[in-house]
Protein backbone atom coordinates (compact mmCIF):
# COMPACT_ATOMS: atom_id res chain seq x y z
CA UNK A 1 0.00 0.00 0.00
CA UNK A 2 1.65 3.36 -1.11
CA UNK A 3 2.58 5.89 1.46
CA UNK A 4 1.13 9.11 2.24
CA UNK A 5 4.09 10.81 0.30
CA UNK A 6 3.66 8.77 -2.55
CA UNK A 7 0.26 9.41 -2.76
CA UNK A 8 0.95 13.33 -2.31
CA UNK A 9 3.63 12.83 -4.97
CA UNK A 10 1.59 11.53 -7.39
CA UNK A 11 -1.01 13.77 -6.84
CA UNK A 12 1.42 16.82 -7.14
CA UNK A 13 3.36 15.07 -10.40
CA UNK A 14 -0.22 14.79 -12.25
CA UNK A 15 -1.02 18.82 -11.39
CA UNK A 16 2.50 19.59 -13.09
CA UNK A 17 1.66 17.62 -16.35
CA UNK A 18 -1.52 19.40 -16.44
CA UNK A 19 0.44 22.90 -15.73
CA UNK A 20 2.89 22.06 -18.37
CA UNK A 21 0.04 20.75 -20.76
CA UNK A 22 -1.56 24.06 -20.43
CA UNK A 23 1.53 26.17 -21.02
CA UNK A 24 2.00 24.04 -24.13
CA UNK A 25 -1.24 24.49 -25.71
CA UNK A 26 -0.96 28.16 -24.93
CA UNK A 27 1.99 28.30 -26.30
CA UNK A 28 1.34 26.61 -29.43
CA UNK A 29 -1.39 29.17 -30.01
CA UNK A 30 1.11 31.85 -29.74
CA UNK A 31 1.22 33.92 -33.45
CA UNK A 32 4.25 32.08 -35.10
CA UNK A 33 5.03 34.90 -37.48
CA UNK A 34 5.35 38.85 -36.74
CA UNK A 35 2.79 40.97 -38.52
CA UNK A 36 0.85 40.62 -34.86
CA UNK A 37 -1.27 43.40 -34.56
CA UNK A 38 -0.56 45.39 -37.73
CA UNK A 39 -3.84 46.18 -39.20
CA UNK A 40 -4.32 45.83 -43.06
CA UNK A 41 -6.45 48.27 -44.61
CA UNK A 42 -8.04 47.72 -48.01
CA UNK A 43 -7.88 49.73 -51.43
CA UNK A 44 -11.18 50.97 -53.12
CA UNK A 45 -10.97 47.98 -55.13
CA UNK A 46 -10.74 45.73 -52.05
CA UNK A 47 -7.47 44.45 -51.68
CA UNK A 48 -5.31 44.28 -48.94
CA UNK A 49 -2.91 47.29 -48.22
CA UNK A 50 -0.14 47.84 -45.66
CA UNK A 51 1.45 51.70 -45.21
CA UNK A 52 0.79 55.38 -46.06
CA UNK A 53 -2.17 54.96 -48.81
CA UNK A 54 -0.57 58.10 -49.94
CA UNK A 55 3.14 56.59 -50.30
CA UNK A 56 5.18 57.63 -53.19
CA UNK A 57 5.94 53.89 -54.40
CA UNK A 58 3.33 51.10 -54.92
CA UNK A 59 4.25 47.51 -54.80
CA UNK A 60 1.56 44.96 -56.41
CA UNK A 61 2.25 41.63 -54.63
CA UNK A 62 0.71 38.35 -56.56
CA UNK A 63 1.44 35.53 -54.93
CA UNK A 64 -0.11 31.73 -54.63
CA UNK A 65 -0.21 29.83 -51.68
CA UNK A 66 1.63 26.49 -53.25
CA UNK A 67 4.52 28.50 -54.44
CA UNK A 68 7.69 27.97 -52.29
CA UNK A 69 9.43 31.19 -53.66
CA UNK A 70 6.60 32.96 -52.29
CA UNK A 71 7.05 31.56 -49.25
CA UNK A 72 10.54 32.62 -49.14
CA UNK A 73 9.36 36.31 -50.32
CA UNK A 74 6.55 36.34 -47.70
CA UNK A 75 8.61 35.12 -44.76
CA UNK A 76 12.42 37.14 -45.58
CA UNK A 77 11.93 39.74 -47.85
CA UNK A 78 8.61 41.07 -47.14
CA UNK A 79 9.10 42.07 -43.43
CA UNK A 80 12.61 43.85 -44.36
CA UNK A 81 10.67 45.83 -46.74
CA UNK A 82 8.07 46.41 -44.38
CA UNK A 83 10.90 47.51 -41.84
CA UNK A 84 12.84 49.33 -44.11
CA UNK A 85 10.26 51.14 -46.62
CA UNK A 86 6.88 51.11 -45.04
CA UNK A 87 7.34 51.80 -41.88
CA UNK A 88 9.05 55.17 -43.07
CA UNK A 89 5.95 55.99 -45.56
CA UNK A 90 7.71 55.44 -48.76
CA UNK A 91 6.31 52.18 -49.11
CA UNK A 92 2.57 50.63 -49.63
CA UNK A 93 2.17 47.04 -49.66
CA UNK A 94 -0.95 45.80 -51.63
CA UNK A 95 -1.83 42.01 -51.87
CA UNK A 96 -3.61 40.54 -54.76
CA UNK A 97 -5.72 37.51 -54.11
CA UNK A 98 -4.34 34.76 -56.34
CA UNK A 99 -4.49 30.87 -57.21
CA UNK A 100 -3.40 28.98 -60.02
CA UNK A 101 -5.20 25.89 -58.63
CA UNK A 102 -8.49 25.50 -57.31
CA UNK A 103 -7.00 24.59 -53.97
CA UNK A 104 -4.80 27.69 -53.96
CA UNK A 105 -7.90 29.78 -54.69
CA UNK A 106 -10.10 28.20 -51.67
CA UNK A 107 -6.90 29.28 -49.76
CA UNK A 108 -7.00 32.54 -51.11
CA UNK A 109 -10.36 33.27 -50.15
CA UNK A 110 -9.40 32.30 -47.00
CA UNK A 111 -6.92 35.38 -46.68
CA UNK A 112 -9.94 37.49 -48.35
CA UNK A 113 -11.83 36.64 -44.97
CA UNK A 114 -8.28 37.68 -43.08
CA UNK A 115 -8.31 40.70 -44.83
CA UNK A 116 -12.04 42.05 -44.19
CA UNK A 117 -11.14 41.40 -40.49
CA UNK A 118 -8.13 43.63 -41.27
CA UNK A 119 -5.72 41.08 -40.37
CA UNK A 120 -4.47 40.06 -43.88
CA UNK A 121 -0.81 40.81 -43.69
CA UNK A 122 -0.69 38.18 -39.85
CA UNK A 123 -3.02 35.65 -41.71
CA UNK A 124 -1.06 35.58 -45.11
CA UNK A 125 2.51 34.81 -43.26
CA UNK A 126 1.21 32.30 -41.14
CA UNK A 127 -0.59 30.31 -44.34
CA UNK A 128 2.94 30.77 -45.75
CA UNK A 129 4.73 29.53 -42.77
CA UNK A 130 2.80 26.45 -42.46
CA UNK A 131 2.84 26.01 -46.55
CA UNK A 132 4.33 21.70 -45.50
CA UNK A 133 0.52 21.26 -43.47
CA UNK A 134 -1.70 23.93 -45.20
CA UNK A 135 -4.53 22.36 -47.01
CA UNK A 136 -8.06 23.62 -47.85
CA UNK A 137 -9.88 21.54 -44.61
CA UNK A 138 -7.42 23.09 -41.84
CA UNK A 139 -7.95 27.03 -42.48
CA UNK A 140 -9.84 27.51 -39.85
CA UNK A 141 -7.13 26.24 -37.67
CA UNK A 142 -4.40 28.80 -39.07
CA UNK A 143 -7.51 31.77 -38.80
CA UNK A 144 -7.83 30.73 -35.37
CA UNK A 145 -4.36 30.89 -34.02
CA UNK A 146 -3.98 34.53 -35.57
CA UNK A 147 -7.32 35.89 -33.52
CA UNK A 148 -9.66 36.27 -36.15
CA UNK A 149 -13.54 36.34 -35.11
CA UNK A 150 -14.15 32.28 -36.19
CA UNK A 151 -17.94 32.97 -36.81
CA UNK A 152 -17.24 35.47 -39.07
CA UNK A 153 -14.20 33.85 -41.02
CA UNK A 154 -16.82 30.76 -41.86
CA UNK A 155 -19.59 32.43 -42.85
CA UNK A 156 -17.20 33.95 -44.79
CA UNK A 157 -15.29 31.49 -46.11
CA UNK A 158 -18.35 29.34 -46.67
CA UNK A 159 -19.85 32.04 -48.53
CA UNK A 160 -18.94 32.13 -52.72
CA UNK A 161 -18.36 35.94 -52.37
CA UNK A 162 -14.89 34.97 -51.24
CA UNK A 163 -14.17 32.61 -53.91
CA UNK A 164 -15.72 34.62 -56.47
CA UNK A 165 -13.45 38.00 -55.63
CA UNK A 166 -10.29 35.31 -55.65
CA UNK A 167 -11.44 34.62 -59.28
CA UNK A 168 -12.24 37.93 -60.59
CA UNK A 169 -8.69 38.70 -59.00
CA UNK A 170 -6.77 35.95 -60.73
CA UNK A 171 -8.31 36.78 -63.70
CA UNK A 172 -7.12 40.05 -63.68
CA UNK A 173 -3.72 39.22 -62.87
CA UNK A 174 -3.65 37.01 -66.27
CA UNK A 175 -5.08 40.23 -68.24
CA UNK A 176 -2.09 42.56 -66.61
CA UNK A 177 0.78 40.10 -67.29
CA UNK A 178 0.98 37.75 -64.71
CA UNK A 179 1.83 34.39 -65.15
CA UNK A 180 4.38 33.02 -62.76
CA UNK A 181 4.70 33.83 -59.00
CA UNK A 182 5.61 35.29 -57.35
CA UNK A 183 5.06 38.70 -59.59
CA UNK A 184 5.50 42.34 -58.82
CA UNK A 185 4.89 45.48 -59.86
CA UNK A 186 6.77 48.44 -58.27
CA UNK A 187 5.24 51.51 -59.25
CA UNK A 188 3.80 49.66 -62.24
CA UNK A 189 7.36 47.72 -62.85
CA UNK A 190 7.10 44.05 -63.64
CA UNK A 191 9.83 42.19 -61.46
CA UNK A 192 9.74 37.86 -61.32
CA UNK A 193 10.66 35.50 -58.73
CA UNK A 194 12.02 36.18 -55.07
CA UNK A 195 14.54 38.37 -55.16
CA UNK A 196 16.64 39.28 -52.28
CA UNK A 197 15.91 42.52 -50.41
CA UNK A 198 18.61 44.22 -51.91
CA UNK A 199 17.69 43.95 -55.27
CA UNK A 200 14.36 44.92 -53.63
CA UNK A 201 16.17 47.62 -52.01
CA UNK A 202 17.56 49.11 -54.79
CA UNK A 203 14.29 48.67 -57.06
CA UNK A 204 12.97 50.78 -54.39
CA UNK A 205 15.64 53.44 -54.30
CA UNK A 206 15.06 53.66 -58.54
CA UNK A 207 11.47 53.74 -57.56
CA UNK A 208 11.66 56.22 -55.01
CA UNK A 209 14.21 58.38 -57.44
CA UNK A 210 11.25 58.75 -59.55
CA UNK A 211 8.87 59.35 -58.40
CA UNK A 212 10.53 62.35 -56.38
CA UNK A 213 12.81 63.59 -58.85
CA UNK B 1 -1.56 -14.65 -10.86
CA UNK B 2 -5.07 -13.07 -11.08
CA UNK B 3 -7.01 -10.81 -9.30
CA UNK B 4 -9.13 -11.90 -6.96
CA UNK B 5 -12.49 -9.96 -7.71
CA UNK B 6 -15.15 -9.29 -4.95
CA UNK B 7 -18.67 -8.67 -6.37
CA UNK B 8 -18.19 -4.51 -5.84
CA UNK B 9 -14.56 -4.30 -7.55
CA UNK B 10 -15.78 -6.89 -10.39
CA UNK B 11 -18.56 -3.19 -10.88
CA UNK B 12 -15.49 -1.29 -10.72
CA UNK B 13 -13.54 -3.26 -13.02
CA UNK B 14 -15.89 -3.62 -15.56
CA UNK B 15 -16.75 0.28 -15.54
CA UNK B 16 -13.20 1.21 -16.21
CA UNK B 17 -12.72 -1.08 -18.51
CA UNK B 18 -16.27 -0.03 -20.47
CA UNK B 19 -15.66 3.68 -19.97
CA UNK B 20 -11.80 3.35 -21.02
CA UNK B 21 -12.51 1.84 -24.37
CA UNK B 22 -15.46 4.20 -24.88
CA UNK B 23 -12.68 6.69 -24.15
CA UNK B 24 -10.40 5.30 -26.52
CA UNK B 25 -12.86 5.41 -29.26
CA UNK B 26 -14.15 8.97 -29.24
CA UNK B 27 -10.59 10.00 -28.84
CA UNK B 28 -9.33 8.01 -31.76
CA UNK B 29 -12.65 9.44 -34.02
CA UNK B 30 -11.51 12.77 -32.92
CA UNK B 31 -7.23 12.10 -34.30
CA UNK B 32 -8.24 10.49 -37.47
CA UNK B 33 -10.56 14.22 -38.10
CA UNK B 34 -7.44 16.09 -37.36
CA UNK B 35 -4.93 13.96 -39.70
CA UNK B 36 -7.82 14.27 -42.48
CA UNK B 37 -9.98 16.72 -44.22
CA UNK B 38 -13.24 14.54 -42.56
CA UNK B 39 -15.74 17.24 -40.77
CA UNK B 40 -16.48 15.58 -37.30
CA UNK B 41 -19.93 14.10 -37.33
CA UNK B 42 -21.75 16.80 -35.25
CA UNK B 43 -25.24 17.41 -33.86
CA UNK B 44 -27.20 19.58 -31.90
CA UNK B 45 -24.84 22.59 -31.26
CA UNK B 46 -22.44 22.30 -34.12
CA UNK B 47 -18.83 23.98 -33.25
CA UNK B 48 -17.32 20.91 -34.17
CA UNK B 49 -15.53 22.01 -36.78
CA UNK B 50 -14.56 25.41 -34.81
CA UNK B 51 -12.90 23.47 -32.05
CA UNK B 52 -11.29 20.66 -33.70
CA UNK B 53 -10.01 23.04 -36.15
CA UNK B 54 -8.76 25.70 -34.04
CA UNK B 55 -4.96 26.08 -32.86
CA UNK B 56 -6.04 24.50 -29.46
CA UNK B 57 -6.73 21.15 -30.82
CA UNK B 58 -2.75 20.61 -31.54
CA UNK B 59 -0.03 20.96 -29.65
CA UNK B 60 2.72 21.73 -32.31
CA UNK B 61 1.97 18.56 -34.40
CA UNK B 62 0.23 16.88 -32.16
CA UNK B 63 -3.30 16.75 -32.02
CA UNK B 64 -4.56 17.22 -28.17
CA UNK B 65 -6.78 13.73 -29.23
CA UNK B 66 -3.93 12.08 -29.49
CA UNK B 67 -2.83 12.54 -26.06
CA UNK B 68 -6.25 11.42 -25.34
CA UNK B 69 -5.93 8.01 -27.08
CA UNK B 70 -2.69 7.90 -25.30
CA UNK B 71 -4.12 8.79 -21.81
CA UNK B 72 -7.39 5.79 -22.71
CA UNK B 73 -4.98 3.65 -23.43
CA UNK B 74 -2.70 3.97 -20.39
CA UNK B 75 -5.80 4.12 -18.38
CA UNK B 76 -6.54 0.41 -19.75
CA UNK B 77 -3.54 -1.11 -19.39
CA UNK B 78 -3.28 0.11 -15.92
CA UNK B 79 -6.21 -1.87 -15.27
CA UNK B 80 -5.77 -5.05 -17.23
CA UNK B 81 -2.66 -5.44 -15.49
CA UNK B 82 -3.92 -5.91 -12.42
CA UNK B 83 -3.46 -8.89 -10.49
CA UNK B 84 -0.89 -9.70 -13.43
CA UNK B 85 2.60 -7.84 -11.23
CA UNK B 86 3.95 -8.43 -8.23
CA UNK B 87 1.74 -7.32 -5.35
CA UNK B 88 4.26 -4.93 -4.47
CA UNK B 89 3.89 -3.59 -7.98
CA UNK B 90 0.00 -4.32 -8.16
CA UNK B 91 -0.45 -2.33 -5.05
CA UNK B 92 0.69 0.67 -7.10
CA UNK B 93 -1.99 0.30 -9.83
CA UNK B 94 -5.07 2.55 -8.53
CA UNK B 95 -2.58 4.93 -7.54
CA UNK B 96 -0.99 5.28 -10.74
CA UNK B 97 -4.55 5.02 -12.65
CA UNK B 98 -5.92 8.19 -10.07
CA UNK B 99 -2.55 10.05 -10.98
CA UNK B 100 -3.44 9.42 -14.86
CA UNK B 101 -6.90 10.51 -14.55
CA UNK B 102 -6.50 13.10 -12.58
CA UNK B 103 -3.98 14.54 -15.30
CA UNK B 104 -7.23 13.72 -18.06
CA UNK B 105 -9.89 15.34 -15.70
CA UNK B 106 -7.87 18.54 -15.18
CA UNK B 107 -6.24 18.84 -19.03
CA UNK B 108 -10.16 18.05 -19.89
CA UNK B 109 -11.50 20.93 -17.69
CA UNK B 110 -9.30 23.29 -18.86
CA UNK B 111 -9.92 22.37 -22.57
CA UNK B 112 -13.74 22.68 -21.87
CA UNK B 113 -12.63 26.20 -20.64
CA UNK B 114 -11.18 26.81 -23.86
CA UNK B 115 -14.26 25.62 -25.89
CA UNK B 116 -16.74 27.48 -23.29
CA UNK B 117 -14.47 31.03 -23.06
CA UNK B 118 -12.05 30.91 -25.73
CA UNK B 119 -12.94 29.37 -28.91
CA UNK B 120 -16.90 29.56 -27.91
CA UNK B 121 -18.08 26.86 -30.06
CA UNK B 122 -18.38 23.39 -28.47
CA UNK B 123 -18.26 19.73 -30.09
CA UNK B 124 -20.06 17.68 -28.82
CA UNK B 125 -17.03 14.70 -28.99
CA UNK B 126 -14.98 16.67 -26.61
CA UNK B 127 -17.19 17.70 -24.34
CA UNK B 128 -18.47 13.51 -24.63
CA UNK B 129 -14.57 12.67 -23.69
CA UNK B 130 -14.12 15.35 -20.94
CA UNK B 131 -17.34 13.58 -19.17
CA UNK B 132 -16.07 9.74 -19.98
CA UNK B 133 -12.41 10.87 -18.27
CA UNK B 134 -14.41 12.70 -15.61
CA UNK B 135 -16.27 9.26 -15.21
CA UNK B 136 -12.82 7.38 -15.03
CA UNK B 137 -11.31 9.73 -12.31
CA UNK B 138 -14.46 9.25 -9.89
CA UNK B 139 -14.20 5.48 -10.57
CA UNK B 140 -10.06 5.67 -9.97
CA UNK B 141 -10.94 7.42 -6.60
CA UNK B 142 -13.03 4.81 -5.29
CA UNK B 143 -10.87 1.71 -6.60
CA UNK B 144 -7.72 3.73 -4.91
CA UNK B 145 -9.78 3.73 -1.78
CA UNK B 146 -11.16 0.60 -1.57
CA UNK B 147 -7.72 -1.10 -2.46
CA UNK B 148 -6.60 1.29 0.49
CA UNK B 149 -8.84 -0.37 3.17
CA UNK B 150 -7.83 -3.72 1.83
Amino acid sequence: MPSTPVVLAVIGFAILVVVGLVLLTGEANKPAVSGEGAATKLTPDGFPYEGDENAPVTIDIYSDYGCSHCKDFALETEPLIEQNYVATGKVKLVWHYFGFSAETQVVAAAAVCAAEQNNYAQFNRTLFANQATLTTGNLASWASQVGLDMTAFNKCLQSSDSKIKVQKSTNLAYAAGVNATPTFFINGEKIEGALPFEDFSAKIEQALAGANP
Amino acid sequence: MTERLTPKRNWLAMAQLVIGVAGVIVASYLTIIDYSDVKPLCTGVGGCSDVQSSGYAFIGPIPVALLGVVGYIVLLALRLARGRLSPDLDSYLPLAALGVSLIGVLYSAYLTYLEAFVIKAWCPWCVCSAILMTIYFALAVLDWRQASVE
